[in-house]
């Protein structure tokens, strides 16, 4: 799945589902509440009707006591009570309340249990206040699991359909990146013989014995075709080598730098730009050797790419970082942001596909090595890298 | 718990030569228990707590009116309002402490 798509699916689903989940879940805060309070209804008619209940029962009892005789307290299968006189002091009860109760809440439940208060009057056997309680079966919990079970469902639902949908409407995208990168790797593969060809061709020209014009000539066929090999490189990287397990070893990092300075020595010839290196340290790096031509190739390509004709290039080795400088056209603090950004050109003058600082990012990442842009308009770019 | 407490009240009336503050001024006339119980289920059904009950009964005797009578009109009548106690009120206290005792409504439920 290509980067793009992936971003597309996640937010296109983190919107989708953001809302849908608001709706689903104030949903289900409503049924839940709806539910809840319907239950709550039944259980405070329940309750009210055995409340009556004891209150008929204990009225009777009061009625009927005489200094003879002990009265039995009512008692009833599916639920318990007590009885509390003015000053809350308990005169019966059936099963003792195992918490402080509080007189001002009407409803209270602890444990499984719920417990009511009624307030009677007159007090038959002294009761100000009956207590009624019984176990209501964890019914809030189980509306809670049904509710959460039943929204639970529908999100799943709904992400493995807007999945489905997403991936519905991206598949002809996918389709024709698929096609674009299929032709690039056919154009690239086509693309090497030629180039090497040419380079190699050139190298066995004796360039002393041939007119100075006619150098000149060769020269920049040289100098293009460095540049089309450059590019051909960064697209051989983009769609084969970065997909390849890396091959690290201890690269000598100033060797490298200055190989490559070489190899691009016609190229800087070309805008008569002078290339200074000053190595501070020796400088060595744990990296497949191929990736780290890549970074560099591509940070001295933008440096010639951007640079101004007869300025100097000043690389910088020390023993955990290197930065190449230009004195070229700078960047924003915008466009600086966005450098790393695959297909980001910032200059339509100049060459290439905008792949170049991306490959550099996408390499210093999976090393972790840390990349650092210091860029002023009009005076130049310099690109450190810490590892 | 009804008959342990009256255990006790009858253990104090014992060492007491039985000469209870209640039995000494109060079954002199209320000689039936059946009556004295009715008066404590009335006082129980209107004032419904021990400390209630007893501060009512101790106006009440302090100050026998119609008004404050836990009687019904017609038995006020036939019988009128009793007349004032000539006790102090630590005797008073200690005769409503021992009536409460033996024939308060709360100790016959079991």
């Amino acid at each position: 799945m290509y980067n793009a798509e992936k971003r597309t699916i996640k937010s296109v689903l983190s919107l989708y589902l953001s809302s849908t989940l608001f709706l689903i879940l104030s949903l289900a805060y409503i049924y839940y509440h709806g539910q809840k309070e319907q239950l709550e209804a039944t259980l405070i008619q329940e309750m009210k009707s055995h409340y009556k209940d004891v209150f008929e029962s204990i009225k009777k009892l009061h009625q009927k006591a005489n200094y003879n005789e002990m009265i039995e307290y009512p008692r009833f299968d599916d639920f318990d009570s007590a009885i509390f006189d003015v000053d809350k002091k308990n005169i019966f009860f059936t099963k003792q309340i195992p918490f402080e109760l509080n007189f001002h809440e009407k409803i209270s439940y602890y444990d499984d249990k719920a417990y009511f208060i009624y307030e009677s009057e007159p007090y038959y056997l002294g009761a100000k206040y009956i207590v009624v309680s019984k176990k209501v079966k964890n019914i809030f919990q189980d509306i809670g699991k049904k509710v959460f079970l039943s929204t639970l469902f529908i999100i799943v639902l709904v992400v493995l359909t807007s999945l489905f949908l997403v991936k519905l409407i991206l598949k002809p995208l996918r389709d024709n990146i698929s096609l674009l990168d299929r032709f690039i790797k056919d154009t690239t593969h086509e693309l090497n013989t030629p180039v090497s060809t040419i380079l190699n061709n050139i190298e066995l020209i004796e360039k002393n014995n041939i007119e100075p014009t006619l150098r000149n000539k060769i020269n920049r066929i040289k100098t293009a075709s460095l540049t089309l090999s450059n590019i051909y490189d960064d697209l051989v990287f983009l769609l084969l080598d970065n997909k390849q397990k890396s091959e690290n070893q201890d690269v000598i990092v100033n060797d490298l730098i200055k190989q490559r300075v070489d190899y691009f020595k016609l190229l800087f010839l070309s805008k008569s730009l002078s290339v200074v290196v000053n190595e501070s340290n020796r400088s060595v790096l744990n990296i497949d050797n191929k990736k780290l031509v890549r970074m560099v190739d591509n940070l001295l390509s933008n440096s010639f790419k951007y640079s101004k004709k007869e300025t100097k290039i000043t690389i910088n080795i020390n023993q955990n970082s290197f930065s190449i400088c230009d004195e070229g056209i700078g960047m924003s603090q915008e466009q600086v942001d966005k450098a790393f950004e695959r297909y980001q050109r910032f200059d339509a003058t100049n060459g290439g596909f905008g792949i170049g600082l991306n490959i550099v990012y996408s390499i210093a990442k999976e090393h972790n090595i840390a990349i650092k842009i210091n860029s002023k308009i009009g005076y130049g770019t310099c690109v450190t890298l810490e590892y | 718990m009804r008959y342990f407490r009256i255990l006790i009240f009858s253990t104090i009336v014992t060492f007491s030569n039985g000469n209870s503050t209640f039995e000494t001024n109060c079954l002199g006339c209320h000689i039936a228990n059946q009556q004295l119980f009715v008066f404590m289920q009335r006082y129980t059904l209107k004032y419904s707590s021990e400390t209630n009950i007893k501060n009512v009964m101790i106006e009440f005797l302090k100050n026998p009116q119609i008004e404050n009578s836990i009687m019904p009109r017609g038995f006020l009548d036939r019988f009128g309002v009793k007349e004032k106690t000539n006790l102090d009120e630590k005797f008073l206290r200690e005769a409503i402490d021992e009536y409460y005792v033996k024939y308060n409504i709360k100790n016959y439920i079991k």
